[in-house]
């Protein structure tokens, strides 16, 4: 197999994009999806806010989002992403499908994460005299760090993944790099290359996450 | 605020859990200013819930609870807030973040009560040197034993200068040697700050090592109350009697090997003064029979002595019953456990 020049020349613009498209929608999918993993917490029956009803209601929007499949959900929700940024084409209007879709997943990973948290600690700060908010901000987040760091990095990787399908909407990156050069026109060199680099990206992303969330972990 | 003033008032206290389980049955006590108030009770009993409800960590069902006056069920969210912060509590789990050293942990309810900076950090040293952890400052709870954690709950529970502290249980996760050494904490910084404390307990011996009064609870009711000696020298419940037994290690067995039949073996319970020799040198010498101490046990509560003697009491017959019906005028509590002497009296009667 040889490498023929023209890679090195649509690598660099696919691997930014696959960078733009995980890094903006892992940002947005943290920022909403760990306030719905805390929402999806608390209001357990016997938790902060215990609420069988909303989080039953919670717990089965989650869940619908997340059985569809990712190809399917972006196609589905075009007049929403067209609506948010004004196009449904291109690795920007990508970042709003991945967002919707990872978000749900990093609720639960959230939920899981807050869970681990022994209800007695909570206790305790309750007992204190800590309000709602408090036992969120002061207990709750800071003793699940560790875990919620894990529950980044799954949720990150997993956006590596789903970008790479991002060629359903012409949303560009290594995977579309990949899929169409390397594998609709049999550029053996273009499909090793892209995998390659996805490999390397996400063993980046996940050592980086292990070695944050052991430095965290007092316990 | 007198001496004898009820601090804590608990009126026809009830709670029934969702799944049908009634944990309290109607519990009333009044827990008075400075002391510490005991509740003993196996697990189960609802004792647990009792402390709970006091802090509201636990919603009664139905009943009263004030506390310093103040009706503690119809507070709101944010008048519950400040109540709790009046109230410190200690658990058999301790409780502690993880996330935050010793200092951490301390000046927590400090942080949640909106006090400024530089006045947490003096309050959070003046409280590990009250509980003698301050070269654990920074140490995280991982890093400590058992007793070291609940020294930190400790010190934890009394940041916000509270005027009550509940014991969840505090000392059973811990060794007996650690089980002491918190408990002196807790009875040393209850007389300097003045607190009064409820403490819960399965374990007998926590209860006699520091309370004053004691409640005994068993099926979400409580069997008895009062004066800690009184109380546990002159059981009136069975459970009560139970929990004094066990105390006294009622495993006896060791006393009975090779026991060779040669009068009435009894067990007597003594309580009071009487569990000095006296009693038993008086037997000897008033009614000429022999007693051979094949094991004892003495425990002291508040000066006040109570114990079992596993012995054998031989001699001409008349003069054992006579020295039997003695101890038992006495008010001991006694059994025969075997006689060979005397043909009537049953095995194991007890009185």
């Amino acid at each position: 197999m040889t490498i023929r020049a023209d890679v090195w020349l649509m690598l660099p613009p696919a691997l930014w994009e696959t960078l733009y498209m995980v890094g903006v929608s892992s940002f947005f999918t943290t920022l909403l999806g760990v306030p719905l993993g805390i929402a999806l917490t608390v209001t357990r029956p016997g938790h902060i806010l215990g609420n069988a009803v909303g989080n039953r209601v919670l717990g089965l929007v989650i869940n619908a989002v997340r059985s569809l499949p990712f190809a399917i959900f972006i196609v589905a929700i075009i007049p929403f992403t067209r609506l948010l940024v004004g196009k449904s084409i291109g690795p920007t209007a990508v970042i709003v499908p991945l967002t919707l879709a990872a978000m749900v997943l990093m609720a639960r990973q959230t939920e899981s994460a807050l869970l681990e948290v022994p209800y007695g600690v909570i206790e305790a700060a309750q007992s204190a005299g800590g309000s709602t908010g408090q036992l969120i901000w002061h207990v709750l987040l800071p003793e699940a760090l560790p875990g919620l760091v894990q529950a980044v990095t799954i949720t990150v990787i997993t956006l590596t993944g789903y970008s790479a399908m991002a060629g359903a909407v012409g949303g560009g990156g290594l995977g579309d790099l990949g899929i169409r050069y390397g594998y609709q026109r049999y550029r053996l060199d273009v499909m090793l290359i892209t995998s390659f680099l996805l490999i390397v990206l996400v063993q980046i992303i996940q050592s980086s996450g292990d070695w944050l969330a052991r430095r965290l972990n007092r316990r | 605020m007198t001496n004898t003033a009820a601090f804590i008032e608990i009126n026809d206290l009830r709670k029934t859990y969702p799944n049908g389980v009634e944990a309290l049955r109607g519990v009333s006590l009044s827990v008075k200013a400075g002391e510490i108030f005991g509740v003993i009770g196996s697990s189960g009993a609802g004792k647990s819930t009792l402390i709970r409800c006091l802090n509201r960590l636990e919603e009664p069902t139905a009943g009263q609870i004030q506390v310093d006056g103040r009706d503690i069920i119809s507070l709101n969210r944010e008048e519950l807030r400040q109540a709790r912060m009046d109230m410190g509590m200690i658990f058999q789990h301790f409780n502690l973040l993880t996330s935050r050293t010793v200092a951490g942990n301390v000046s927590l309810p400090l942080e949640l009560a909106g006090r400024r900076r530089g006045e947490t950090r003096e309050r959070v040293a003046e409280l590990l040197e009250l509980v003698g952890l301050s070269d654990r400052a920074s140490a995280y709870p991982a890093q400590l034993s058992g007793g070291q954690k609940q020294r930190v709950g400790i010190a934890r529970a009394l940041a916000n200068n509270p005027r009550v502290l509940l014991c969840d249980e505090a000392t059973s996760a811990l060794d007996p040697q650690n089980t002491r050494i918190i408990l002196s904490l807790i009875r040393d910084i209850q007389e300097r700050l003045r607190l009064t404390v409820v403490l819960i307990s399965h374990e007998m011996r926590v209860v006699t090592e520091v309370c004053d009064r004691v409640a005994v609870m068993e099926a979400g009711e409580v069997v008895e109350t009062g004066p800690l000696v009184a109380t546990f020298t002159r059981p009136r419940h069975p459970l009560t009697r139970h929990f004094v037994e066990t105390a006294l290690n009622r495993d006896d067995s060791s006393g009975r090997v090779n026991y060779q039949p040669q009068g009435i073996l009894l067990r007597i319970f003594f309580v009071g003064p009487e569990a000095e020799e006296s009693l038993l040198t008086r037997v000897i010498k008033d009614y000429g029979v022999e007693v051979n101490i094949r094991q004892g046990h003495i425990e002291h509560v508040k000066n006040m002595a109570f114990g079992t003697l596993l012995l054998d009491i031989y001699g001409e017959r008349k003069a054992c019953r006579a020295a039997i019906a003695y101890l038992r005028s006495r008010g001991q509590i006694l059994e025969e456990l075997e006689s060979t002497a005397t043909t009537d009296s049953g095995k194991e009667g007890q009185l």
